[in-house]
């Protein structure tokens, strides 16, 4: 069963035989958890939301009528939820739990990592802080893009928004993330 | 740098460029090195994004999101599936059609029936509106030789009464008297008394089968209130009826059209009735005045009646339950509201604070207007006709709200005359109560 395709699966579970279902959360449970915790930067409101998300899922699984991909469909839910959730909690200043409670980075202290290591794990932290200073929108557009590998009509899909909006969206979300960088740079270099 | 050099950079980044602008990009990158700068480092940021450590999904929440599918999955599926499986069968869109035909049909009567009783009701307002102002002379002239004619009719019967038993205006002695009479004879337990249960507030009665009443609900702090729109329906009636029957004292509280005429005809019927009532000369004055036209309620507290007796006090000649009559009597009713309760705590406290004396439990007698020879048989309570016969009294007073009618000269002619009178006590009260 693990190697039937998503619309194979949902008809196998409209029909009837629920343990389909079982597969389809097996083989998006990270991805969507994935980007339920970079869109919220809470480990807890990732883990809400990624249950909301398929059980809503399997709720409305009779409405999905398979013209888009699943997973376009099962995201859309995701970054739907989100939204819902992140209304409910206050904004959270980063991405990563390496900061404190100012927002500021905290450096890893503990093992005798290399120099590089080192850079680069500021670096990610750094980039943590910048996309966790974007809006929600154009976060979620660079998470679907960079790191899902979507395309515009897949993240439009997603968003539920046109593909003409992706574009600027991601093109706003870039300039912004790079300003962002040089800005948190600066700081670092003044310190 | 131009907002387009940065589009195609962007676009470029996103791996979206379109292949007619490569070449533009391309120029662009080979006369800009601000431009080629921009796009390293927008390179290096897509790449750090991509080496994000992905999240995974614990075990522990794979099986939470399994778990809750399932509690789902027995019920919801089989749902769907019995939903999907009707929808499917052939008769299903049939059944649908015929379904929506018939709403729209019980809709399409109900609307066009509406339709019907909104003109039949305008062509009779205008009917009615042509005939009172015809009829409006010969029915103020009617009215005005009624209260007259009850007037003296009144006047004649105190005087009488008075006379008989040789009370003149009230003396000093008669007030002390009334007082250590109230005094010795201590108002009931509230505990005692059956009406004065926690039932206050609870809407309990409906209103007769006819809407000759033309029922409005009042807001007034009673026990028990009849609503419009419980009027109509046999039922309704029954269940009056049996209400009366059950409770021998009521308090009916009333809002008119026409105050004047309104009194004028509950006096006259309970003239007709047998029973003698009284008004003060504030009462008689205000119901005089033409011009006042501030609302009265009439608070009637009525014992021993049924629901005839109720019918009849107030006009309705025919207390049947059927609805032709209740239409022809509606256009005729000069009430407006009608609330029905049993006496309560608070009406006893009234009525001994504007009287000196409260009504009796039921099956009981009055604190302090029981004459001597009543007989335990009226006193569990007969109706009106019945007491007809013993000439049984009532009284109408009208007070201000503030008012403590007690010492009213009216109030102890009337408690004296009755006292020592071979009357079968107070039966219906009458309270006029005013705001000003």
């Amino acid at each position: 069963m693990n190697s039937l395709d998503d619309n194979t699966l949902i008809r196998l579970v409209l029909e009837g035989n629920t343990s389909a279902f079982d597969v389809i959360v097996r083989r998006y449970n990270t991805k969507v958890y994935s980007l339920a915790f970079r869109l919220l930067n809470s480990v807890e409101d990732a883990e809400d939301v990624a249950q909301d998300t398929f059980s809503q899922a399997f709720k409305a699984l009779g409405s999905f009528r398979g013209t888009a991909k699943f997973y376009t469909w099962l995201f859309r839910i995701t970054y739907n939820l989100a939204i819902s959730q992140r209304r409910k909690r206050k904004p959270a200043l980063s991405l990563n739990s390496q900061t404190d409670s100012q927002g500021e980075i905290t450096l890893p202290s503990d093992d005798a990592s290399p120099m590089k290591n080192m850079e680069d794990e500021e670096g990610k932290s750094l980039m943590d802080k910048a996309l966790g200073m974007l809006s929600l929108d154009h976060r979620a557009g660079l998470v679907l893009k960079e790191i899902e590998g979507f395309s515009y009509e897949e993240i439009a899909l997603s968003l539920g928004v046109p593909v003409g909006t992706v574009r600027s969206r991601l093109h706003r979300a870039r300039l912004e993330l790079r300003a962002i960088l040089e800005k948190l740079d600066k700081e670092r270099a003044d310190l | 740098m131009k907002k387009h050099d940065l589009k195609l950079l962007t676009s470029y980044v996103d791996g979206e460029l379109h292949a007619s602008m490569q070449s533009e990009l391309n120029e662009l990158l080979q006369n800009s090195s601000e431009a080629r700068e921009l796009l390293r480092l927008l390179k290096q940021d897509a790449l750090m994004i991509r080496n994000q450590v992905p999240m995974e999904c614990s075990y522990e929440l794979t099986q939470k999101i399994l778990a809750k599918i399932k509690v789902r999955s027995l019920s919801r599926i089989g749902h769907l599936n019995k939903r999907d499986d009707l929808m499917m069968r052939p008769w299903f869109s049939l059944v649908a059609v015929a379904a929506i035909l018939a709403v729209t049909t019980f809709i399409s009567f109900y609307a066009v029936n509406a339709f019907l009783g909104v003109q039949a009701n305008d062509l009779e307002k205008a009917k009615q509106s042509l005939s009172l102002s015809q009829n409006n002379e010969t029915r103020e002239k009617k009215l005005s030789a009624n209260l007259n004619a009850l007037e003296n009719s009144e006047k004649t019967d105190q005087i009488a009464m008075l006379e008989k038993q040789n009370v003149l205006p009230v003396s000093p002695e008669l007030n002390k008297d009334n007082e250590k009479s109230v005094k010795i004879n201590p108002p009931l337990e509230t505990d005692k008394v059956p009406f004065a249960t926690g039932t206050q507030g609870k809407e309990l009665l409906a209103a007769p089968a006819n809407e000759a009443f033309n029922l409005i609900r009042v807001d007034a702090p009673l026990p028990w209130v009849l609503r419009k729109k419980e009027v109509s329906g046999e039922v309704s009636g029954k269940m009056l009826a049996k209400v009366i029957n059950n409770e021998t004292r009521l308090k009916i509280e009333l809002s008119c059209k026409d105050n004047a005429a309104a009194f004028a005809q509950l006096k006259m019927n309970l003239s007709k009735m047998g029973y003698f009532v009284y008004s003060d000369v504030n009462t008689l004055m205000r119901l005089k005045n033409k011009n006042d036209k501030s609302p009265v309620n009439y608070m009637v507290y009525l014992e021993n009646a049924n629901a005839n007796d109720l019918a009849r006090l107030l006009g309705q000649e025919k207390p049947a339950l059927s609805k032709e009559a209740a239409k022809v009597a509606a256009t005729t009713s000069f009430w407006e509201a009608l609330v029905l309760s049993k006496i309560s705590t608070n009406d006893r406290k009234t009525m001994k604070s504007v009287l000196g004396f409260e009504p009796a439990e039921q099956g009981g007698s009055f604190t302090n207007a029981t004459p001597p020879n009543e007989t335990p048989e009226s006193a569990k309570g007969d109706s009106l006709q019945s007491l007809k016969k013993n000439k049984s009294s009532a009284l109408a007073v009208s007070f201000p709200a503030a008012q403590n009618l007690v010492n009213s000269a009216e109030v102890k002619q009337y408690l004296e005359a009755t006292k020592s009178s071979s009357l079968s006590g107070i039966k219906v009260l009458i309270v006029l109560r005013t705001d000003n």
